[in-house]
């Protein structure tokens, strides 16, 4: 008999125990309480999550390392490069000897001084094999880099490289603490990060946000900004957020301030809400359809201006896009004011189905062929790709459609499986070009399988032009030869558009990235 | 909770131990069995093992280096060996995209699917057993009826869908939680709720079965005969032995409950070791794969067993088998 | 009480049973709902094209994410694709891969169940230890790891639900063999010198009919939900070839302005799933009411 009321306690034992968890799941994970009103947080979303906040092994560049971190030279509202941590250079006659002039008085988070043995480690330990650093080719160009003071670093490169103000403002530029791997060795880029930048690191909850918080000893920003000290606000929270509705949803409901990359279809929707603002400019990418050029039968040059030929940029500009982007013909966005191709259209390719058939009779393809269509399985490169299909149809090439992740996009083009493929880059410099399509690229980051001697020759001479004007015009005439030979079928350049919520005020559009230091500010509640 | 046991006579104990002694062989064999099939999935995949473990981008010396290193040239048994031991020293491999032990990688996200699971596992039985049981008493009548369309909506809705259904109306336009994240006990919410519910539709038919079995015999007539109030009658026997089976239940459901927190923690964009999985998956990461695969597994094997320790604490008439 | 099904050994004399069954089972309402369903979705399938109002491949871009109208009686999707013509067509799909892939697992489970019933000792054994660790995995998690090793795609899917479900099957037909085996009528057929597999297909197999019949109307829901999920998450069917689960993950992106594409063919898994489980209940409940537990 008295085994019976123990069972009694079932449902009320239960009731205990959840009220229990919840109690301590809560306490846990509520925190200290935070008075909301008074602390001054600005919520950006992201897709995906970094692998490592280290700018020099990072494959992939997180937003936040723009903000933990200063690079020697900047680049301001018009894109043109400005003093960073240097304050000034000067090139030798020979185009062979930068010497810079750093700045002094600038401190890491962790307050020890910054000077030019910090400069030195950076770069020789990008360029070291032993890191495997992705970035190190981009610093190929230098030889050495010596220390001619605390103050003056020489680096010395193998050949005239204007272009390297472009690298040493990149992200991956960051100036990094000189000996930061030694002192905490593989937690470095996980748990710790050191730089100088306006904001400092102060957690990283992987899968799910990483928190910034404003670095108040900051007093070195960029001359062009209005706000050379601390930012005004006081944290910085980046939240990864894969699925893109959700990022939206948040968006609309507050939980996210700032969103990149808006969809182009939920734009105008956006555009609607009074407690958002849309920011909109000429962006620095390019959409196109890549073929493997040397499989069959893309290794006809004909076959490659028919596929041009057949695609009608103008409909999948006003529906995939809404009409938030550019028809593109040429293979720099026009953004690019010094580089960019101006007749790019006139000598491209125009819509028109029944010269593409033509062409492809001319090759031997009067029936057409079958070929696979591979994309990431984001929403607009999905649409994209079956838009494409419909229109290559139209000209007798049937294809199937492959998605991917981005990861395993980037393993499949690694393995040379793709047939016909869409691409859209990002980069706001011509040396994009050598990058996917020099022989020695082959075959990754060359996915077009491109080996063509003209094409390096072109390149090369572009790359290493003496002054940036006659890199310029040299790479000009890279972009005529590969219109000639079709070697892409270029069709967009999306415009860029950010969706910032009302609360966030002076917030301005930068050609980079966000200069969250820069004035922005947030209104609480 | 000594008064549930019948006094502990010497012979009872031995019972016990056998009884567990068998349990005990039966879990290892199972997470044997389980190791043996993971490994072989490796082997039995189109291709090459070395492209799922290092990737396709490795020239074909630095293969045959790791081939080597991996022990692949060697024959099957050995490797499956190799495996156990790596295993057994909470070595699970390295990431190919990442570069990192697979088991930090894991380790960062097991809290995170562990607080959902036994969250929405609680809150499952918390709305099963008593809608369960009142099905059983109201039997045939309009409550009866009405519960178990309920339920049965409940069992025939995908999860996730359901999960994006929560979100879309009671985060995004009602606003009442977070739409997605970690951090606070209002993350877990949704998520808890998506699975916990879907989870309660089977668990409350179960219940009621089982109820409508131990109503119907004759032990409960018997004490209906002598007299007993029928609140009396329920409450001290007919619960009881109807609960019990469900304890096994608890068991069973942790496998649904974890498979279903996969899909969860997609739809709410929690960091979890489900996200981790599939993720993985679509990079073709196999190590993380098959790390996070070992992981969830074995502990649905350990809950399983957690569950028939706690069936054979509970049910006396286990000792007598 | 439910009459018992008399089982004399010859397929024969169930006749009058059967029909007695069919019978019980009309009379009953839950029976009779679900099966209604079950054969509404077979026609669905069956007559797609003529259901159907527009292609379901057709792209009309300047339709795109239109909510329900007259025109478009669940809206349309990102590409101006009618929903509900793809919801019909997706009936084919769904219904393909949920009877493929339950056939699948019958195979096996018929295969390995009756090797296990049937010789007994060592092979039981061994089977027996494969079922229980088959069961052990939950069925989406399983499915998901077959598909990582094996790659998305319809056939795929089939694959990996059925090596996620076989065990159930396995374990029935082993249990049927189990207490069939040792029956008067199967002895004298030993005795008479029937060959092992004359014995296995016509003694015992039709036997054990019921309950396969009942765990199959079970497991078909089980595959179309699994299948969804699949397709869902990517890792399933691959557009533009439209099942409820592909169906729902093109509409992912969308949750935020065009809710319709992800909930119409939510709503439709919900309907026929629901149909196959009460049928399927109805079923187990009329042939033995023991086969509960």
């Amino acid at each position: 008999m008295g085994k019976a009321r123990g069972f009694l306690r079932v449902p009320v034992f239960g009731s205990l125990m959840l009220i229990v968890f919840l109690g301590i799941v809560g306490m846990m994970f509520m925190g200290p309480p935070t008075i909301a009103a008074e602390k001054k947080v600005i919520v950006q979303a992201m897709d995906r999550d970094p692998d490592i906040l280290d700018t020099i092994k990072a494959a992939w560049y997180s937003d936040a390392l723009i903000y933990l971190h200063d690079r020697l030279v900047s680049r301001d509202y018009n894109f043109r490069y400005r003093p960073g941590l240097a304050t000034s250079w000067d090139v030798s006659k020979d185009g062979l000897v930068w010497t810079f002039h750093l700045r002094q008085g600038v401190t890491f988070h962790d307050g020890t001084p910054f000077t030019a043995k910090d400069v030195k480690w950076t770069i020789d330990t990008i360029k070291d094999p032993k890191t495997a650093s992705p970035f190190a080719g981009d610093l190929k160009a230098i030889d050495k880099v010596k220390i001619v003071d605390d103050y003056t670093v020489q680096m010395f490169l193998k050949y005239p490289f204007p272009n390297l103000l472009f690298n040493l403002s990149n992200t991956a530029s960051g100036i990094q603490k000189a000996g930061c791997y030694d002192k905490y060795g593989d937690d470095y880029g996980i748990k710790v990060v050191i730089g100088t930048g306006p904001f400092m690191f102060k957690e990283w909850v992987r899968g799910d946000r990483i928190v910034l918080v404003k670095n108040p000893n900051y007093h070195w920003g960029p001359e062009w900004m209005s706000n050379q000290g601390p930012p005004l606000f006081d944290e910085l929270v980046i939240r990864t957020i894969p699925e893109e509705s959700s990022r939206i949803m948040e968006l609309v409901t507050g939980g996210v301030h700032v969103l990149r990359d808006v969809p182009p279809l939920q734009v105008d929707k956006l555009k609607n809400n009074p407690e958002i603002n849309i920011f909109t400019e000429q962006s620095t990418k390019l959409g196109y359809l890549a073929y493997a050029c040397d499989k069959k039968p893309f290794d006809n040059v004909l076959v490659r201006r028919a596929i041009n030929h057949a695609i009608d940029r103008d409909t999948i500009v006003k529906y995939i896009f809404n009409g938030h982007a550019t028809p593109a013909y040429g293979y720099l966005p026009p953004a690019l004011k010094d580089e960019y191709l101006a007749e790019s259209e006139k000598l491209g390719y125009k819509y028109d189905p029944a010269r593409a058939k033509a062409l492809l009779a001319e090759a031997g393809f009067s029936k057409g062929f079958e070929t696979t269509l591979s994309a990431e399985n984001d929403s607009t490169s999905k649409r994209l790709a079956e838009v494409l299909q419909a229109q290559l149809a139209d000209v007798g090439i049937k294809t199937k459609i492959q998605l991917y992740d981005s990861a395993s996009y980037v393993a499949m083009l690694k393995a040379g499986q793709q047939d016909l493929f869409i691409r859209l880059y990002s980069w706001p410099n011509a040396d994009i070009l050598d990058w996917f399509l020099l022989s020695s690229q082959f075959p990754y980051p060359n996915h077009s399988r491109w080996r063509d001697p003209k094409t390096d020759e072109l390149i090369n001479s572009a790359a290493t032009a003496p002054t940036w004007e006659e890199r310029a015009q040299r790479y000009k005439e890279v972009q005529r030869h590969l219109i000639e030979q079709a070697v892409w079928c270029p069709i967009y350049i999306p415009d860029m558009m950010l969706a910032v919520r009302k609360e966030v005020i002076n917030f301005k559009i930068h050609p980079w990235m966000i200069q969250y230091s820069d004035g922005i500010d947030i209104k609480t509640k | 909770m000594s008064h549930l046991l019948p006094p502990m006579k010497a012979t009872g104990v031995v019972i016990m131990l056998r009884y567990f002694a068998r349990r005990m062989t039966f879990l290892v064999l199972t997470l044997l069995g389980m190791t043996i099939i993971i490994f072989s999935m490796l082997h039995l995949a189109p291709g090459d093992p070395i492209d799922l473990i290092v990737g396709p981008n490795v020239t074909p010396e630095v293969r045959e280096n790791i081939r080597h290193q991996y022990g692949l040239d060697r024959p099957l048994v050995i490797q499956y060996f190799g495996f156990m031991r790596s295993l057994l020293h909470g070595d699970l491999g390295e990431s190919i995209i990442q570069h990192k032990p697979v088991s930090e990688l894991i380790a960062e996200r097991f809290f995170v699917t562990l607080e959902l699971s036994i969250t929405a596992l609680v809150i499952s039985f918390l709305i099963a057993i008593p809608i369960g049981i009142k099905a059983a008493l109201k039997r045939n009548t309009i409550t009866d009826y009405a519960l178990m369309a309920v339920s049965l909506i409940g069992i025939s809705m995908p999860t996730f869908w359901f999960g994006l259904m929560l979100l879309y109306i009671v985060a995004f336009k009602l606003r009442l939680f977070p739409i997605s994240g970690y951090g606070t006990w209002k993350h877990l919410v949704l998520p808890a709720l998506t699975i916990g519910i879907t989870d309660a539709a089977l668990v409350a038919r179960m219940v009621r079965s089982s109820m409508l079995e131990v109503v119907r015999q004759d032990y409960i007539r018997t004490a209906r005969s002598k007299g007993l109030a029928e609140r009396v009658v329920i409450n001290r026997h007919a619960l009881r032995n109807a609960l019990i089976p469900i304890i096994t239940l608890l068991g069973l459901r942790i496998g649904w409950v974890v498979g279903g927190s996969v899909v969860v923690e997609i739809v709410f964009a929690r960091p979890g070791l489900g996200r981790l999985m599939v993720d993985s998956i679509l990079a073709r990461d196999y190590p993380v794969v098959q790390g996070t695969m070992i992981v969830l597994t074995t502990c649905i094997i350990l809950g399983n067993l957690f569950a028939d320790v706690l069936y054979a604490i509970v049910d006396p008439r286990i000792k007598l088998r | 009480m439910a009459e018992e099904i008399v089982n004399t050994g010859r397929p024969a004399d169930n006749d009058n049973a059967l029909y007695g069954l069919i019978r019980r089972l009309l009379r009953n309402k839950a029976a009779v709902f679900g099966l209604v369903i079950i054969v509404l979705m077979f026609l669905c399938a069956l007559f797609a094209p003529m259901l159907a109002t527009y292609d379901f491949a057709k792209q009309d871009l300047p339709s795109m994410l239109q909510p329900p109208s007259k025109a478009h009686i669940f809206g349309t999707d990102e590409f101006g694709r009618d929903i509900y013509s793809r919801i019909v067509y997706g009936s084919r799909v769904s219904l393909e891969v949920g009877f493929l892939a339950v056939g699948i697992s019958l195979l096996a489970g018929l295969l390995l169940g009756s090797i296990a019933g049937y010789y007994g000792r060592t092979l039981d054994s061994v089977i027996c230890a494969l079922i229980d660790i088959a069961l052990a995995f939950p069925m989406t998690l399983l499915a998901i790891a077959i598909i990582a090793i094996l790659g998305p795609g319809l056939f795929n899917v089939c694959l990996a639900i059925a090596l996620s479900s076989w065990g159930s099957f396995a374990r029935i037909v082993r249990g049927q063999f189990l207490s069939l085996k040792n029956q008067e009528f199967i002895e004298a057929a030993k005795i008479l010198g029937y060959s092992d597999v004359r014995i296995i297909f016509r003694h015992i197999l039709p036997n054990s009919l019921a309950p396969l019949v009942v765990l199959t109307t079970l497991e078909v829901p089980k595959a179309i939900i699994v299948e969804a999920t699949l397709s869902f998450l990517g890792l399933g069917i691959q557009p533009p070839l439209p099942s409820w689960g592909s169906i729902m993950s093109s509409g992912r992106s969308f949750l935020f302005d065009a809710p319709w594409i992800t909930v119409f063919p939510g709503v439709m898994i919900i309907l026929v799933v629901m149909g196959f489980n009460l049928f399927g209940d109805a079923l187990r409940d009329t042939l033995d009411p023991r086969l509960r537990n």
